[in-house]
């Protein structure tokens, strides 16, 4: 089983665990930071990194999220290629211009890939591959 | 040297000060851009000779979406 670990980055006393991936964008890879958001069914960015990524937003497959004030926000569902340490898959990625975090966030879908672990006491995220 | 990684958590809460409500990006413990857009910081980024795929992108929340959020 391979393990990555993230240690939290913190503000004001609190602790946020972000964590870098990869997005697959004309042939190369980007490196942007995301939130590990328990709370989200799926993984969601905002628009700009769907622009980014040269994707047309408006071309994916469009969604109701819900977001935490209960409002629903349209989310446009995208294919993209993704890698979190050495591991790379293609996943569905939610982008939104309505999202109105300040995080791009990681959802449960990736979650559903890794044992993750939020180890608040030695203040990290660990992600823990089935694959030998 | 650290890992922009390392150097990203360990320097967050002065990111969000300064960088509130921008992207930034990231290279050898430096912000060598920021904008509104990741793109335009990928762009600022090769005008000044850094290699697209070194570049680390942070959208840093304001410090009023980190108390919403959190």
């Amino acid at each position: 089983m391979r393990s990555l670990e993230f240690n939290y980055a913190r503000h004001r006393q609190r602790d946020i665990p972000l964590v870098p991936v990869s997005l697959r964008t004309r042939g190369k890879w980007s490196e942007v930071w995301a939130y590990a958001d328990s709370g989200s069914f799926y993984t969601l960015f905002d628009d700009k990194v769907a622009d980014l990524l040269d994707l047309k937003l408006l071309e994916g497959e469009k969604v109701l999220a819900v977001v935490g004030d209960g409002s629903f926000i349209p989310v446009y569902l995208h294919q993209v290629g993704m890698r979190i340490g050495i591991d790379e898959f293609t996943i569905k990625i939610g982008f939104s211009s309505k999202l109105g975090v300040g995080f791009n966030l990681l959802g449960m879908d990736i979650f559903d890939r890794y044992r993750v672990t939020f180890d608040n006491r030695s203040r990290k995220i660990i992600f823990q591959s089935h694959e030998i | 040297m650290k890992s922009n990684q390392e150097w990203i958590t360990e320097n967050f809460e002065s990111l969000v000060s300064e960088y509130g409500g921008k992207y930034i990006g990231v290279i050898n413990e430096e912000v060598i851009a920021a904008a509104l857009t990741p793109k335009t910081v990928l762009e600022q980024a090769i005008r000044k000779g850094k290699k697209e795929e070194d570049v680390s992108l942070l959208k840093v929340p304001t410090e009023e979406e980190l108390v919403c959020v959190l």
